[in-house]
């Protein structure tokens, strides 16, 4: 089964869709920057599982939809989405002058939630497979937590 | 150095006062590990009162260590000042003096040449940034070995150059981080005396060019000098926060509709950067960005040689002559060049003694043709950059900002300027001073300085001058953070083995440079359990902060083995770790190794 490396303020940890951490990573600093994405995984079978990235999954969870990283309307305009996308950078960018700025990670997600939704063609995918995504995960959610066999394929352009 | 502890908030200067006040608190044995851990920082903090750490910031100068020419700037409180030396010059030139008198080098700080010719006896040594960090085989060492009149010997083994200064007709060895690291004393000593406090916080600008190697040399040299690199910053990056100034300035107003694309050029002596940013609101996302070691420096060389064409070997002996000689032939070339800036052909007369005479006459055109290929480099830049940030037409760009010296050649700003479609330069901006003035601001923010009239609501959003990965697939390159990735950056790959059974993987990391790769470091994951080719699999994931810093992760995960968890500690590894011979290094690795631990790419980027 696979896991994904990632770096969390200083710690390395490698994460497992399970949210099983091994590694010393330092746990205060870990529940400090909760994610919420990280949180609802379900254990998979599937050996692709590697190729989803966590904010497809968090689809699933209301919560986090590259729109909402953002602060916008799932119908704002481009130039919403990039005004969106500056004065987020001033806020969580480690360089700016009123960040804290001990944390890289939201930026790095503010950055890749801009650069999917500033393009028009990554965003209509995208709003496809959100459209869709809830109703079939739902589905394979009630299931055995096992994925179709196809899924991973269509989910590989992330 | 500022350590700040704080119990039960009140804040603790020291580890006598910790201990003091741990005395009187039930947890004392808890208070005692941490004074201990925070021993060594007592006596240099022990001045300072409470209150002082409480309300001052340190704010980082910005320093701008020139090929030719070095400057200080730092942000003032309400502006960005620049930092004069005791002749009152904002521009200092860079070199350092060795003298046999006197008790320590001298550097162009505080140094007063009587004439040029006294930086050209052998004594001193300059052009540093061109030679920090090199190994012996690069072309750029070879140039200056044999057209700079100091010592610097090669032997093309992928080895450091032997650097060395004639004191008292004895070449006397030093190194360019050496050199650099005199220079910066000198520079800390002027801040210091000017801003009356103590300097330690730092932010550097740097050519796009620079490989992660040369940061470390230059960051060695800080260190040397006894000062922090808070940012490493990119001269167009530094540049784009000027301008997301003044643009914030310009259109308060209209706040972020009003986007605006620049295109950065600058040429100083030593480097070439271009960048294209898209400023609006006080926010420069930077879009593409290159460089190069071509600058005044090429020129010159170029001219000299076509001015006198058996120039290497007949200074090759570098006898007190020789020097005498090659000195006349670097002013003399060098007054031409800028001659040439300004009127259409130049007389030149030089007497290289041993009766030779170099008589004749130059004009712009000639001038164009000798440097054929410094010119050309410079369009490839600028289209390359073009090319890269997607600005669909050259049309799209709203200003062309023109920095650095040689930017002076009417034949340069004509080639940026045909690229762009533009006739005229933004001229908001002193060619000079922007990139200095630039890493200020970058100094106040990265220092956390808040003005309350806006005037630091900038940002410079930076991006990756160098592809970094991996050795894979059998000795190629393998990309895993793409040149021109926003930073901070993480990106993480899936790899395999590539032979059946096989424990053990190298991970050799290269930097894609401009012309090569450079390696930074290898480490092997180990006690990868049996299993046919193919299977295990080794995610490798690196990571650029704010601060620029690189670590490479790598991880052993079997699929199907039932358990979720890694087999082995992950690594974790800060680049560079390769040192001074990393060429041969790299080399030797693949002699001794070979194809035995390599890696075969498993998957496409998982987060690209």
């Amino acid at each position: 089964m696979a896991g994904t490396l990632t770096t969390s303020a200083g710690a390395t940890s490698l994460r497992f869709f399970n949210n099983r951490r091994l590694s010393p990573a330092n746990s205060t600093e870990w529940t400090s920057n909760v994610h919420i994405r990280n949180q609802n995984y379900t254990p998979k079978a599937s050996l692709h599982a590697v190729i989803d990235e966590p904010f497809v999954e968090s689809t699933t969870m209301k919560t986090t939809s590259l729109y909402d990283v953002l602060n916008v309307n799932r119908n704002a305009t481009a130039s919403e989405i990039k005004s969106a996308y500056r004065s987020l950078a001033k806020r969580y960018h480690p360089d700016a002058s009123g960040s804290n700025r001990n944390d890289d990670r939201d930026f790095i997600e503010i950055r890749n939630a801009y650069v999917t939704l500033s393009d028009p063609t990554s965003r209509a995918l995208y709003d496809l497979k959100l459209r869709t995504g809830f109703e079939r995960r739902a589905g394979v959610y009630n299931g055995a937590g096992v994925y179709a066999g196809r899924r991973w394929e269509t989910d590989q352009c992330w | 150095m500022k350590v700040k502890l704080k119990l039960k908030g009140i804040p603790l200067e020291s580890g006598v006062e910790l201990e003091r006040k741990a005395e009187q608190l039930p947890w004392s044995s808890e208070i005692f590990l941490m004074s201990e851990e925070v021993g060594y920082t007592v006596a240099s903090d022990s001045e300072t009162t409470a209150t002082k750490e409480e309300t001052e910031i340190e704010i980082a100068i910005g320093i701008d260590i020139g090929t030719c020419q070095c400057s200080l700037a730092v942000w003032n409180g309400s502006e960005v000042e620049l930092i004069r030396n005791t002749r009152n010059q904002k521009l200092m030139k860079s070199y350092v003096t060795f003298r046999d008198q006197s008790p320590s080098p001298v550097g162009g700080v505080t140094n007063q040449l009587s004439h040029e010719y006294e930086m050209l006896s052998g004594s001193s040594i300059f052009n540093m940034k061109r030679l920090i960090g090199r190994l012996d085989t690069d072309p750029i060492v070879h140039q200056a070995s044999n057209t700079l009149p100091f010592l610097i010997q090669t032997l093309g083994i992928g080895a450091k150059p032997f650097l060395a200064a004639l004191v008292n007709n004895m070449w006397r060895s030093t190194t360019p981080e050496e050199v650099v690291a005199i220079y910066l004393v000198e520079l800390k000593a002027l801040a210091e005396a000017r801003l009356k406090r103590p300097v330690r916080d730092v932010v550097l600008t740097v050519p796009a060019a620079f490989s992660r190697f040369q940061l470390t040399r230059i960051a060695r040299s800080c260190a040397m000098a006894g000062l922090h690199v808070l940012r490493f910053m990119p001269e167009p990056a530094a540049v784009a926060l000027l301008y997301a100034q003044q643009q914030l300035h310009k259109d308060s107003i209209a706040d972020s509709g009003s986007e605006k694309i620049g295109l950065i050029f600058n040429m100083g002596a030593g480097y070439c950067d271009v960048a294209i940013i898209a400023t609006a609101g006080g926010v420069s996302q930077m879009k593409a960005l290159a460089g190069s070691c071509i600058g005044g420096e090429d020129l010159l060389q170029n001219m000299m040689h076509h001015l006198v064409p058996d120039m290497d070997t007949r200074f090759a002996s570098r006898g007190l002559e020789e020097i005498k000689a090659m000195g006349i032939l670097r002013v003399a070339t060098q007054e031409a060049i800028h001659k040439l800036s300004f009127q259409p052909s130049v007389q030149i007369d030089i007497d290289l003694g041993n009766g030779t005479r170099v008589c004749r006459v130059i004009d712009v055109q000639e001038f164009e043709e000798i440097n054929k290929g410094v010119f050309e480099k410079c369009a490839s830049l600028v289209t390359q950059c073009l090319h890269e940030s997607k600005v669909a037409k050259p049309e799209y760009i709203d200003d062309v900002i023109l920095v650095g010296g040689c930017t002076n050649i009417p034949k340069l700003k004509s080639i940026v300027m045909g690229i762009c479609k533009r006739n005229e330069s933004y001229s908001g901006i002193n060619p000079l001073e922007a990139a200095v003035r630039g890493a200020a601001l970058e100094g106040a923010l990265a220092s956390g300085v808040n003005d309350p009239f806006g005037s630091l609501d900038l940002l410079t959003i930076q991006i990756n001058a160098h592809s970094i990965g991996i050795r894979a697939d059998g000795n190629s390159f393998v990309p895993i953070i793409d040149r021109n990735t926003t930073l901070p950056a993480r990106r993480e790959m899936l790899f395999t083995t590539a032979h059946d059974n096989q424990t053990e993987a190298l991970i050799v990391v290269y930097e894609q440079g401009d012309e090569q790769q450079l390696l930074l470091g290898y480490f092997k994951v180990v006690g990868i359990p049996p299993a046919a080719k193919g299977v295990p699999e080794i995610n490798v994931c690196m990571d650029i902060d704010a601060s620029n810093m690189l670590r490479v992760m790598a991880g052993v995960v079997m699929p199907g083995s039932g358990t979720k968890n890694p087999v082995v500690p992950l690594m974790e590894v800060r680049m560079p770790t390769a040192d001074d011979g990393h060429g041969l290094c790299a080399d030797a690795l693949y002699r001794s190794l070979g194809s035995t631990l390599d890696l075969v790419t498993l998957h496409n980027k998982l987060n690209a």
